[in-house]
C-alpha cells in the first residue's frame, strides 16, 4: 500500500479504488497559522529576529526567503519560501493547438532550456498515441543526459561553490579558513590538490580556476547539446513523436568529443565536493545538520528505454522501470512505488498559502485507468492567481504547494540515483552498477584514467550531501549518454536512422502526461485536448514542489523544512554581523531555479507581464 | 574594419522584442563586407564564449528595446563606458547570465568582465510603446522603424567612434506628429548608471 493519507487503496491485482464510506473523501481541514508565539518572543528577546533574504542570491530567478531566527540559541523558529515571480505558462497555452506546447512550454526556464519541450512531447505523444522510433528516443536522452551535466557543473561551480570558497569563509567564518590553509587534501590523487585552503581558493568566483573551469565546460556541454538539437536552450526540433531532424556518424562523434571531456571533469568535481564535505564534517560535525530535512522525497525517473517506451499510461509503469533513472517515491527513508501510475494519482497540487483561488470542477474522477483522481490532481486542477492576503500566516508565495500523498517531498538529480538504486531494477549496467546502497559508476578513461565513483546512500541528508551528490550526478549522467551513444551508433550502423513519426492532431478528447525530469529533478505535463485544442494545461517542476510553501496543515515546504532544521553555526560578535550563511548554503543546495516554479496569469485572456512581489514589508 | 550589429531582447513581448525581431529584418538586407549582423537574445555567459571564438570585432552596436520610464518611443544611444560594478555584482549578474536571464545590461557587464568586447561599443535602444505579450510590434514603434534604422546606418557607418557626449533630444509635442518627432538621447552610459 503506497498511500498512507491518500483514500485511496489497491486490491491484490494492484487496483487502484476509493476507500470506501467517506461522503467526499479528498476533503480535508485546513489549520489555521498563529505567529502569536513567535511575535511575543520577538518582543520579548532581542536576540529574536527577523532575517528576510530577498532576493536569495545566486539562484535563477526570483526567491525570497523570510526567517525567524534566535541568535542566541542559534536556531531557526520560523522559516517561509516565497516564490515572488508570477507569470503565465498554464493560460497562455489554454485554447491553443497542443503542438504548440512544446514551444511555448520550453520557455518556463532558460536553465532547463530542453526539458520542458521534452516533457511536453511525452504528454502530446501519450495524448495522440504515438511514439518515437528507437533513434528519436536515443536522441532525447543524450540531449537531455548532456543539459543535466552542465546544469549540474554550473551549480557546482557557479552557484554553490562560491558558498564554500575562501572569500565566502573568510567574511563569515574567519576560523574555518585558518584551518583550511592548514589542512591536506584526501583526494589529491583525483583532483591534485594538495592544501584545502588552495582548493577553496580555486573556488573564488570569478578567478577561481575551478569556477573558470566550469564557466568553460558549460560551454562544452552545451555545444554537445546542439550538435544533436541545433539550439540551446528552447530547441526547436522537438516535435512530437521524435525530433525533426536526422543525425549522422559524424554528428553523433562531435557529441563524444563533447562527452569525454565531461568524464574528467566529472572525476575532478567528486573528488572537490568529497574533500569540501570531509573538510566541514571534520572542522564541526554540527554541519552534518545545516540543511537537514526528512527522507521524504519523489521522481518521475528519467531516459527512456529506446526498446520499451511506448507513450501509453496503459502501461507506463512497465516502460517507466526500464528507465534508466528508475522513478519513484521515497518516504521516511523508505521506497513506497516505483510505478508511474502510483506516483501520478498521489500528486495534488494546494494554494492555501499561494496566490490563488480554489477551483471547484472535479471534471476527471478517475484516470484513464479507472484509478481515483482527487480534485487536487493536476488533471483536475484550474490555475485562477489572485494576489491577495499577503501575510506569513496566510499568503505568501506564488509557488502552489504540490504533495504525494500530502507529504511534501524533495527532489533531485541525485534522488533518481537514490531511487535507482533502492528499486535496483536499473536494467542498463553497462557503465552503472547498483549494490544494495550504491550506484557503481564506470568514468572512462580520456585524459585522466577510467575511474569507478561510487555513491553511497548518505548516512545523512543534508546540504553538503546535496552538493556532493551532485557532483556524482555529473559522471551518472555522462555514464547515462555514452550508453545512449553507443546504442545509438549501433541503430545507425544498423541503417535505421528514423527519428520522428508521423501523426495527426485528434480532435476527440484526450488526456496525457509527460513524466520526465528537469536538472533538478521532477518534472510533469498534464494536459487534456479537445476538438484539436489545449482544454488544460499544468507543469510541475522541481522547484514547485520544494519552494512551495506550507500546506493545508500547515507542513512546511522542503525549503522550508530545511532551513528550520539548519543550526546557527555562521560566527559573530554582533547580532548586526550576522550573514546567514548556514541559511544560505541550505537554501542554495537544493539548486532552486524560480523560474519555472510559478506560471501563471492572464488578464482577460491577455499575459501582461512578470510581476515582482516583494517580500519586503510582509507581516 | 569588423562591426557586430547584435539584437538583444526576449521573444513575443510585442516592442520589448526589438532587438530579436529587427535583426529578422536586417539579416535579409545586403551588407558591406565586414558588417555581420547577429541575434544576442540569449545568456551573456554563453555570448562571452561566442564571442571568444570570432576574430575581434572593431565595433559592436546593440540593440533592443528597454523600458527606462521616458516616453515612448524615446530613442537612446549610449556609448558604454566599460566601467564595471563590485565583483559581488559582477558575479550575480553572471548567475543571472548563466541561469538563462537576457538583458542589455548583463550581456555588457559580463562580456566586458571577461574581455569579449571591443573599446567601440554603442547601445541603441528605444522606449517601448507595448510591452505585453505579442509576436509583432505595436504599429507605434514600426513606425519609429525607419527612423531607427537610419540612427543604425549613421552609428555602424560612422568612420569614426561618435563623440562620447554628444546629445540629442527631440521632444514629441504631439503624437500625430510621428514618425518624425522621435527623441534620440546619447549619454554616457556607465555601470553606476
Amino acid at each position: 500500500m503506497c498511500f498512507k493519507n491518500l483514500p485511496i487503496e489497491f486490491d491484490a491485482a494492484g487496483r487502484a479504488s476509493l476507500i470506501g464510506g467517506a461522503k467526499d473523501p479528498f476533503a480535508y481541514q485546513r489549520k489555521d497559522i498563529s505567529r502569536d508565539e513567535i511575535r511575543k518572543l520577538m518582543e520579548q528577546n532581542g536576540f529574536v529576529r527577523s532575517m528576510d533574504f530577498d532576493p536569495v542570491t545566486r539562484i535563477a530567478g526570483a526567491l525570497a526567503f523570510h526567517t525567524t531566527v534566535d541568535l542566541k540559541q542559534r536556531k531557526v523558529l520560523e522559516a517561509a519560501s516565497m516564490a515572488t515571480l508570477f507569470r503565465g505558462y498554464e493560460v497562455i497555452l489554454k485554447g491553443r493547438d497542443p503542438r504548440d506546447a512544446i514551444f511555448i512550454s520550453s520557455r518556463a526556464c532558460g536553465v532547463c532550456g530542453g526539458v520542458h519541450a521534452t516533457c511536453a512531447s511525452l504528454a502530446l505523444e501519450m495524448a495522440f498515441g504515438i511514439k518515437p522510433p528507437p533513434l528519436g528516443i536515443v536522441i532525447r536522452n543524450l540531449a537531455l543526459s548532456m543539459e543535466f551535466v552542465w546544469d549540474n557543473i554550473m551549480h557546482l561551480f557557479m552557484l554553490a561553490g562560491p558558498d564554500y570558497s575562501e572569500e565566502i569563509i573568510k567574511r563569515t567564518d574567519r576560523w574555518l579558513w585558518d584551518r583550511a590553509t592548514q589542512t591536506s587534501t584526501k583526494f589529491e590523487h583525483i583532483h591534485g590538490y594538495k592544501n584545502v585552503g588552495a582548493m577553496l581558493t580555486d573556488l573564488n568566483p570569478l578567478s577561481g580556476k575551478l569556477y573558470l573551469h566550469g564557466l568553460e565546460l558549460t560551454r562544452v556541454a552545451r555545444e554537445g547539446y546542439v550538435t544533436l538539437m541545433s539550439k540551446y536552450p528552447h530547441p526547436e526540433t522537438i516535435v512530437p513523436g521524435g525530433v525533426s531532424h536526422n543525425v549522422t556518424v559524424q554528428s553523433f562523434n562531435v557529441f563524444r568529443n563533447r562527452l569525454m571531456r565531461m568524464f574528467d571533469f566529472a572525476k575532478t568535481a567528486i573528488g572537490i565536493w568529497e574533500e569540501i564535505t570531509n573538510f566541514f564534517y571534520e572542522a564541526n560535525p554540527e554541519y552534518k545538520k545545516v540543511g537537514t530535512r526528512p527522507l521524504n522525497f519523489a521522481d518521475t525517473g528519467i531516459w527512456d528505454d529506446p526498446f520499451a517506451y511506448d507513450g501509453t499510461y496503459e502501461n507506463c509503469d512497465d516502460w517507466g522501470e526500464r528507465r534508466w533513472a528508475t522513478p519513484g517515491v521515497i518516504i521516511d527513508g523508505k521506497q513506497v512505488t516505483t510505478k508511474l501510475r502510483q506516483i501520478n494519482l498521489g500528486i495534488e497540487e494546494f494554494i492555501e498559502h499561494s496566490f490563488y483561488e480554489p477551483w471547484t470542477g472535479h471534471p476527471h474522477k478517475t484516470d484513464p485507468s479507472g484509478s481515483p483522481l482527487s480534485p487536487n490532481h493536476p488533471w483536475n486542477k484550474e490555475t485562477k492567481p489572485k494576489a491577495e492576503g499577503t501575510n506569513w500566516r496566510e499568503k505568501y508565495s506564488w509557488s502552489t504547494a504540490p504533495r504525494w500523498d500530502r507529504v511534501a517531498v524533495e527532489t533531485g538529480t541525485f534522488i533518481r540515483m537514490w531511487n535507482t538504486v533502492l528499486a535496483g531494477k536499473l536494467p542498463h549496467q553497462r557503465f552503472l552498477e547498483l549494490t544494495e546502497n550504491s550506484m557503481r559508476i564506470t568514468i572512462p578513461a580520456y585524459e585522466k584514467p577510467e575511474m569507478i565513483a561510487e555513491w553511497k546512500i548518505p548516512d545523512q541528508w543534508n546540504a553538503f550531501e546535496r552538493n556532493l551528490s551532485r557532483a556524482y550526478a555529473v559522471a551518472y549522467n555522462a555514464a547515462v549518454a555514452y550508453d545512449n551513444w553507443l546504442i545509438g551508433m549501433d541503430l545507425l550502423k544498423k541503417g535505421d536512422s528514423r527519428v520522428s513519426t508521423p501523426f495527426e492532431v485528434p480532435k476527440t478528447n484526450r488526456l496525457g502526461v509527460g513524466f520526465w525530469g528537469a536538472g533538478r529533478g521532477w518534472l510533469t505535463h498534464h494536459i487534456e485536448i479537445d476538438k484539436g485544442a489545449i482544454v488544460n494545461y499544468q507543469i510541475i517542476t522541481p522547484s514547485t514542489l520544494m519552494a512551495s510553501p506550507m500546506d493545508p496543515w500547515g507542513s512546511p515546504g522542503p525549503y522550508e523544512e530545511a532551513v528550520l532544521a539548519t543550526p546557527i553555526l555562521e560566527q559573530f560578535e554582533k547580532p548586526e554581523d550576522f550573514k546567514g550563511i548556514d541559511i544560505l548554503r541550505t537554501i542554495r543546495s537544493f539548486d532552486p531555479c524560480m523560474p519555472c516554479t510559478t506560471h501563471i496569469y492572464a488578464g482577460d485572456q491577455v499575459v501582461t507581464q512578470d510581476v515582482n512581489t516583494c517580500a519586503c514589508g510582509v507581516e | 574594419m569588423r562591426i557586430l550589429i547584435a539584437g538583444v531582447g526576449y521573444s513575443n513581448l510585442s516592442d520589448m522584442s526589438l532587438g530579436p525581431l529587427l535583426i529578422e529584418l536586417l539579416t535579409q538586407r545586403a551588407w558591406p563586407e565586414g558588417v555581420e549582423i547577429d541575434d544576442l537574445s540569449y545568456g551573456p555567459v554563453f555570448i562571452c564564449h561566442s564571442l571568444g571564438e570570432r576574430p575581434a570585432y572593431d565595433r559592436i552596436v546593440l540593440i533592443g528595446a528597454v523600458s527606462r520610464e521616458e516616453a515612448p518611443g524615446t530613442i537612446r544611444r549610449f556609448r558604454w563606458a566599460h566601467e564595471l560594478p563590485s565583483t559581488d555584482e559582477i558575479q550575480a549578474r553572471v548567475v543571472e547570465a548563466a541561469t538563462g536571464v537576457t538583458s542589455l545590461e548583463n550581456l555588457l557587464v559580463v562580456s566586458t568582465y571577461f574581455k569579449r568586447l571591443p573599446a567601440d561599443v554603442v547601445v541603441l535602444e528605444i522606449e517601448p510603446f507595448v510591452d505585453t505579450f505579442g509576436a509583432t510590434l505595436s504599429d507605434d514603434l514600426n513606425a519609429l522603424l525607419p527612423a531607427f534604422i537610419e540612427e543604425l546606418r549613421r552609428v555602424w557607418s560612422s568612420p569614426d567612434p561618435l563623440p562620447l557626449l554628444e546629445t540629442y533630444r527631440f521632444i514629441i509635442a504631439n503624437p500625430a506628429d510621428r514618425p518624425t518627432g522621435w527623441i534620440i538621447r546619447e549619454a554616457d552610459w556607465g555601470a553606476s548608471n
